[in-house]
């Protein structure tokens, strides 16, 4: 690493050196960033990428002195000349939300929903700004400020933020945290939370007003398409140690650490279907457990005992681009041959003869609530899926997606309508005798988007597993020997009957939920947004699980989902929903290559990734030089 | 994800001087309660004396070293009765609390995961019991009757059984809607094994938590009932009825009924350390975030 100029040192507003983050523990500390270094000039958006685990959300933390008790943080983070990291508490109140501001991810517990919007901003301004404006300009100048995160409706300032959407809320929060004019924002996760509509919006939003004010903007994300259309430059972050640091046109042109390049090929294109999805085997370790070794070499296919001999330095590999791979020169080539091979759009699905119909939907109708809060989740939807076809929902959240999947379930039921499943009449399940329950639950089962609490905290794999099995083989033979070969089906070992949910990644808690489901050896799977609580690596091996098990068993499925580019991969079939009713149906290439309906159109154009604005290349470029 | 799991974890790891008060704390109680265990079931023969056994020659002692606690104004062995007394001072709470546990937590759990007019019905119910004045019903229930100890604990069962109903539906109506619950309901399991070995296990923290805290409610209340005469008959070895007996020479024998009464403050309070501790253990069990 060459010492960093004089002449971009000064426009260096934060420049954090060796920034350790550690939990401390009667068992002995733990830690959960390694080494993390940045700087952030004037005027400049940097992103931090990573998976759950990889410190990202602690590092920013770090930088507004918001770690929990028992995190500590060591190292250097200078902002004006001054260690953030030695600030006490008393001192930071000063820094945070005057000199660095904050947004979190969940706009819905971060407001205080007792406030009135306008009293969330002005509550955020200083005595000395509240002072200027004085009570009788108060009003206006939460206007103002409003307006300036793109809320022209006045009458948000008397509505409480329950009654706001998801992303006006943001907006809100965005205004509050700008209340102190910042230098630095820090956004962590800003838009994860939100509709795939939503989310751009914000983005842009971030992107424009960091813009006007000329202020620095860090943005945390765990999607390197979000990092890549907002960001100038952007630090890969792995396990607690940073692995790439590069302008995001030249990291999505050509990744140059073996995770970056993992990380971009596990996420699914939008605009094609690509034969096999390239998934990072394994799942994000700990930092202790890869200390004094490359943190990747675990999960690496060009491992080589040398990476495990200690943890590779960042260092210089090309012009202005630095990366933590020892052997990048070696390989390089090989893995852009890889992506290209990857990423080669895969022949259209194969023509399968008309499939018999399994579950057919009519006019279904469902409100909620009574009176006048009432909620028209679905309105007359019609949908058809057949044997061994894969069919997909698409839709934000509101859109009635989820209740229609849990109609064909049976947890809800319909009001009016009709439901055919395998020719039993399913529409309320709670008239139909015990024999026909127990002879759809065999046709249809569901899997449930968060992994972490759809198995049971308290019982062991081994136990859910064979509950399933039991359920409906009550004189089951062989019981362990089947729960095994669920287990292998779904890829993971066998030992893992003896285990506990908690001590389960994600991922895996997802193959176990899938092979509960399976146990009954139904014909059709309903996976309501089965990937998306997953870390990205994580994501395409879930996918590519389900592209085998269709395959060896046949199985069909209702693909229940908000993202356009993981419905993409696996759906022959797609289905719109826009508030309640189905707004454009059918083959997944011609729906997506062709679009006609309003709401379509603007779905596709907001999926991140699928229209690329660089972002200022010049000022990155000399800045990532001088590191 | 795991980011939360950390900071949470954080915000858990209290410093460390409190952490281990409170286990010295958690010992003791454990101890006491360990200990009354043992003096319930073994008291016979560990107790120095009958506990009935008056000597008329020597009443109201002070502690000495044939007498550790004095004697009364019969002249029983006041150490050796509180030792008997153990036995009554377990057994009713405990009936009690165990009682109104298994009662309540199988109307809880009905009421939550049901709904509807199981629920409304249960809980109509629960809400007139609250409404009238329990121990008020008791007093006059057990005057009428004239009934003693064991009606008093039936009793007792029954008013302490809205309470943890109440709990357990509200810890039930918490787990219903989860996913875990939905896809056992989804594989088909049968209602009475989703309700108790899928929600029960998860509800068990809060519900053993409630069991001890209901003892040591049921320990004070049984006393009190001792004390005004309408639990255990006069003379027995129960510490209310001694604590009533020995009001009357207080200042001659003070021992006497400090004794006792410290008995049902020191057995009141380790039950609920160790219930607090208990919920701790289990909920920290399987726990994911």
């Amino acid at each position: 690493m060459k010492p960093p100029t004089a002449a971009t040192q000064d426009d260096r507003v934060l420049d954090v050196r060796s920034l350790r983050v550690e939990h401390t523990r009667p068992e002995g500390n733990a830690t959960i960033v390694r080494s993390m270094r940045l700087a952030v000039a004037a005027g400049e958006t940097i992103g931090i990428v990573g998976e759950s685990g990889s410190g990202k959300s602690l590092t920013a933390r770090a930088l507004t002195g918001l770690l929990a008790p028992g995190l500590v943080a060591e190292g250097e983070a200078l902002y004006m000349g001054r260690n953030l990291l030695t600030l006490r508490e008393r001192e930071w109140r000063s820094v945070r939300g005057r000199e660095i501001g904050m947004i979190m991810q969940d706009p819905f517990t971060t407001l205080n929903p007792v406030f009135r919007c306008g009293r969330i901003i002005a509550e955020s301004l200083t005595r000395e700004q509240a002072d200027r404006v004085g009570r009788k300009g108060m009003r206006e100048e939460t206007v103002r400020r409003l307006r300036e995160v793109g809320i022209s409706d006045e009458r948000v300032i008397d509505r409480y933020p329950f009654q706001l959407s998801g992303g006006m809320r943001q907006r809100v929060g965005i205004a509050a945290a700008l209340a102190r004019d910042p230098r630095i924002l820090i956004a962590d996760e800003p838009s994860t939370a939100l509709d795939v509509s939503t989310q751009r919006e914000i983005l842009n939003l971030l992107r424009a007003v960091q813009e006007a004010r000329g202020m620095s903007l860090i943005l945390i994300t765990h999607d390197l398409r979000v990092a890549f259309s907002t960001c100038d430059r952007v630090y890969v972050l792995y396990a607690g140690s940073l692995v790439e640091v590069a302008s995001a046109r030249e990291l999505d042109a050509e990744p140059l650490h073996p995770y970056s390049h993992g990380l971009l090929l596990s996420e699914p294109p939008v605009d094609r279907r690509i034969q096999e999805m390239v998934a990072i085997p394994g799942f994000v370790p700990t930092a202790d457990e890869v200390a004094g070794c490359c943190p990747f070499a675990p999960r690496c296919q060009w491992a080589q005992p040398q990476c495990r001999e200690a943890q590779p330095a960042l260092r210089a590999v090309a012009p202005s681009r630095v990366s933590a791979c020892i052997r990048i020169e070696e390989i390089r080539g090989e893995m852009a041959a890889l992506r290209k091979t990857a990423q080669k759009p895969a022949p259209a699905p194969r023509a399968r003869s008309a499939p018999s119909t399994l579950i057919d939907v009519r006019d279904a109708r469902k409100v909620f609530g009574s009176g006048k809060h009432q909620m028209e989740a679905l309105k007359g939807v019609s949908l058809r899926v057949g044997e061994n076809e894969s069919v997909g929902i698409v839709g934000e959240s509101g859109s009635g997606k989820t209740t229609l999947a849990r109609t064909l379930v049976g947890l809800e039921s319909v009001d009016a309508g009709e439901i055919l499943i395998d020719g039993i009449d399913a529409r309320a399940w709670s008239r139909l005798s015990r024999r026909d329950r127990q002879r759809l639950r065999r046709v249809v089962q569901m899997v449930f988007q968060d992994p972490y609490s759809s198995l049971n905290a308290m019982r062991s794999i081994g136990a859910t597993l064979s509950e399933a099995i039991t359920t409906h083989q009550p004189r089951a033979k062989n019981l362990s020997a089947q729960v095994r070969e669920l287990l292998t089906s779904v890829g993971l070992s066998p030992t893992y009957a003896e285990r506990r949910p908690a001590t389960l990644s994600g991922g895996e808690r997802q193959r176990v939920a899938i092979a509960r489901a399976l146990a009954v050896q139904p014909r059709i799977l309903v996976c309501d947004e089965p990937v998306s609580a997953l870390d990205v690596s994580v994501q395409a091996q879930i996918l590519n699980l389900f592209a085998t098990l269709r395959e060896s068993r046949g199985l069909g499925y209702l693909f229940i989902t908000h993202d356009l580019s993981v419905v993409r991969q696996v759906v022959d079939r797609i289905y719109v929903m826009y508030r309640g009713e189905i707004v454009e149906a059918g083959e997944v290439d011609e729906v997506l290559a062709r679009p006609s309906d309003a709401y379509t159109i603007k779905l596709l154009q907001a999926s991140p990734g699928a229209s690329r604005e660089s972002a200022s290349e010049q000022k990155s470029e000399a800045f990532v030089s001088s590191e | 994800m795991t980011d939360s799991v950390l900071s949470a974890e954080g915000l858990r790891s209290a410093p460390r001087g409190r952490r281990q008060r409170g286990s010295l704390l958690i010992g003791a109680s454990l101890f006491i309660v360990g200990g009354l265990a043992v003096l319930a079931v073994f008291g016979p023969l560990i107790r120095p004396d009958p506990p009935n056994a008056q000597d008329v020659t020597n009443i109201l002692a002070s502690p000495s070293s044939e007498h550790w606690l004095g004697t009364d104004e019969l002249g029983r062995d006041v150490l050796s009765r509180l030792i008997t007394g153990a036995r009554t001072a377990l057994a009713g709470p405990l009936i009690v609390a165990f009682g109104s546990m298994v009662l309540g937590t199988t109307l809880g759990l009905l009421a939550g995961y049901r709904g509807g007019t199981v629920d409304a019905v249960i809980m109509r119910g629960v809400d007139l019991a609250w409404a009238v004045p329990q121990l008020l019903i008791v007093i006059v229930i057990v005057g009428a009757v004239g009934g003693g100890y064991w009606l008093a604990v039936g009793l007792l069962t029954f008013f302490f059984t809205p309470g943890t109903i109440r709990i357990a539906r509200g810890a039930t109506l918490e787990q219903a809607p989860r996913p875990y619950v939905e896809a056992a309901r989804v594989l088909g399991v049968p209602d009475i094994k989703i309700m108790f070995l899928h929600i029960w296990p998860n509800i068990a923290a809060i519900s053993l938590a409630n069991t001890f805290l209901a003892f040591a409610t049921a320990l004070v209340s049984l006393s009190a009932l001792s004390f005004l005469g309408l639990g255990a008959p006069v003379g027995t070895p129960d510490w209310g009825v001694m604590l009533a007996e020995a009001r009357r020479v207080l200042f001659e024998n003070p021992i006497g009924v400090l004794a006792p009464a410290a008995a049902i403050v020191i057995t009141a309070t380790s039950m609920n350390l160790v219930g607090d501790w208990v919920y701790e253990r289990i909920s920290a069990r399987g726990a994911v975030r």
